[in-house]
């Protein structure tokens, strides 16, 4: 990075920080099985996603990108190329602002359980202004290793997240973070032509919801659903129900199952940016994407995530009884019955 | 003529017990209740098993439907699948209802039951299925 004002120096640096710390803290580490969340041999090929806000000192952050991934894995061991681009703006303090662009490739190494990205090159380019002064920016050189965390496996589509780590090492510096990361490949040998692009279009439906704690509310649920419709008609596309060595399942995985749990926890997180109706919405597309429910890869992550909704739920039923919110209490009660919340469905009269 | 009596007898002590509440006859499906009762009767349309892995999902269409949410449970009443929308048939696991029969996504691969609510243009419910099984 080229040499200038402290201001601009430390914008941009927070930002290029950001850009790389691309992680999901939203992602919990439960996987399906530790058995079956792995890669069979074979060739995959699939999508990087990556989104993510910081805040700095009165700066902040925001970036998002893409990337493509190829893997072939062999007796348990996996090995593979990547590429990624994307696009970073920065406010900061004192009235300044930085952009750029970003890309690089690497090399995937590791296990069929536990693949690593190790990026060979990445580049950061753009300017970052502060106080009338304009400075470009273009900074290059390795990155540090990234373990992909499995969250879901089959025969043919496996799913999950990436930078935990990284997130760790942000938020030791103070930096408030929130940055998703998420990849979906296919077994080459069953993807459609354009597979790569068809998964990132799919997860990059979704980004806007992942900045929503410090959005102003609202809930996209029409991106969401159409995102949702897109993954199930790849879905669909692919073939299901192989015999890979990999236990036996009544669960499924689309693109974006992983990536709308995270949606999910973060909206609990601050549920009072959505009304009852949003959020059981939103529940209903959880089970679809195989988020939550019996269908979903991750229990771990499904029966905590349906538990904190029950108890939102409950929440706003005590407020919809002690104000006699017969629409409330309705729809409540509907999502209970849809949930098999038993408590809740008595609490709100039965059926 | 003294077990004519006997059987009146035993009948009308079961009529008199099913009037007075105090026995309920069992109905010949379990699942028959309606899920909301307070709202019209909806008929599903899709055969209890037989449809595959992806079965077509349909259901009567509902007077003063605006869409509909269809719910896919276990035995045990968790959530498996659901889907909204204003159609009145819907593959399970989406999408083209042409789509190959053994494709991934949500697959029915084992028993689960299945009911349907329609709901108004305000949100509300307007009609209701009963729970019934599906299988493969």
């Amino acid at each position: 990075m080229q040499s200038g004002p402290v201001g601009v120096r430390i914008g941009a640096a927070a930002l290029v920080g950001a850009l790389l710390a691309v992680s999901a803290p939203l992602a919990r580490a439960g996987t399906q099985d530790p058995a079956a969340a792995r890669l069979v041999d074979g060739e995959w090929t699939g999508a990087l996603d990556y989104a993510g806000d910081a805040a700095y000192g009165g700066g902040s952050s925001v970036a998002g990108g893409a990337g493509t991934l190829t893997i072939a894995v062999s007796g348990g061991r996996a090995e593979g190329t990547f590429s990624f681009l994307g696009m970073g703006s920065s406010a900061i303090p004192g009235g300044g602002s930085a952009q750029l662009t970003f890309g690089g490739e690497g090399v995937l190494s590791g296990d069929a359980d536990g693949p690593v990205l190790e990026p060979t090159t990445a580049s950061f380019t753009g300017e970052a202004s502060v106080g009338g002064i304009t400075v470009p920016v273009d900074f290059s050189g390795p990155l540090d290793a990234i373990p992909l965390h499995i969250t879901s496996a089959s025969c043919n589509q496996v799913n999950g997240t990436y930078a935990q780590e990284s997130q760790a090492t942000v938020n030791a510096q103070g930096i408030a973070a929130t940055f998703t990361g998420f990849f979906s490949v296919v077994r080459s040998k069953v993807a459609p032509p354009g597979t790569a692009d068809t998964l990132n279009a799919i997860l990059n439906e979704l980004d806007a919801l992942l900045s929503l704690g410090t959005a102003s509310g609202g809930l996209a649920y029409d991106a969401i659903a159409q995102a949702l419709h897109e993954a199930e008609d790849f879905a669909a596309s692919l073939p299901g129900g192989a015999k890979c060595g990999l236990p036996g399942t009544d669960t499924f995985q689309l693109a974006l199952s992983t990536k709308v749990a995270a949606v999910l926890e973060q909206i609990l997180s601050v549920p009072g940016v959505v009304s009852t109706e949003e959020l059981t919405d939103l529940m209903y597309l959880g089970v679809e994407a195989g988020a939550i429910g019996a269908g979903a890869p991750d229990q771990a992550t499904s029966k905590q995530l349906l538990a904190d909704l029950e108890a939102e739920l409950g929440k706003r039923l005590q407020a919809a009884l002690a104000a006699d919110d017969a629409a409330e209490i309705e729809a409540v009660k509907i999502a209970a019955v849809t949930f098999g919340f038993s408590d809740l469905i008595e609490l709100a009269g039965g059926t | 003529m003294s077990h004519r009596v006997a059987a009146l007898a035993a009948l009308t002590t079961l009529v008199a017990l099913v009037v007075t509440g105090a026995l309920t006859l069992a109905a010949p499906d379990a699942l028959a209740a309606p899920v909301l009762p307070a709202t019209d009767h909806l008929t599903l349309r899709t055969p209890t098993n037989g449809g595959g892995a992806h079965p077509i999902l349909r259901w009567q269409a509902a007077r003063a439907a605006d869409h509909y949410l269809v719910v896919v449970q276990t035995p045990d009443g968790d959530p498996f699948w659901t889907w909204q929308g204003a159609a009145t048939r819907v593959r399970l696991g989406g999408g083209p209802l042409h789509a190959r029969a053994s494709s991934a996504g949500a697959r029915l691969e084992t028993k689960k039951v299945w009911f349907v609510l329609a709901f108004g243009a305000d949100g509300a419910p307007v009609a209701s299925s009963t729970k019934r099984s599906l299988g493969p």
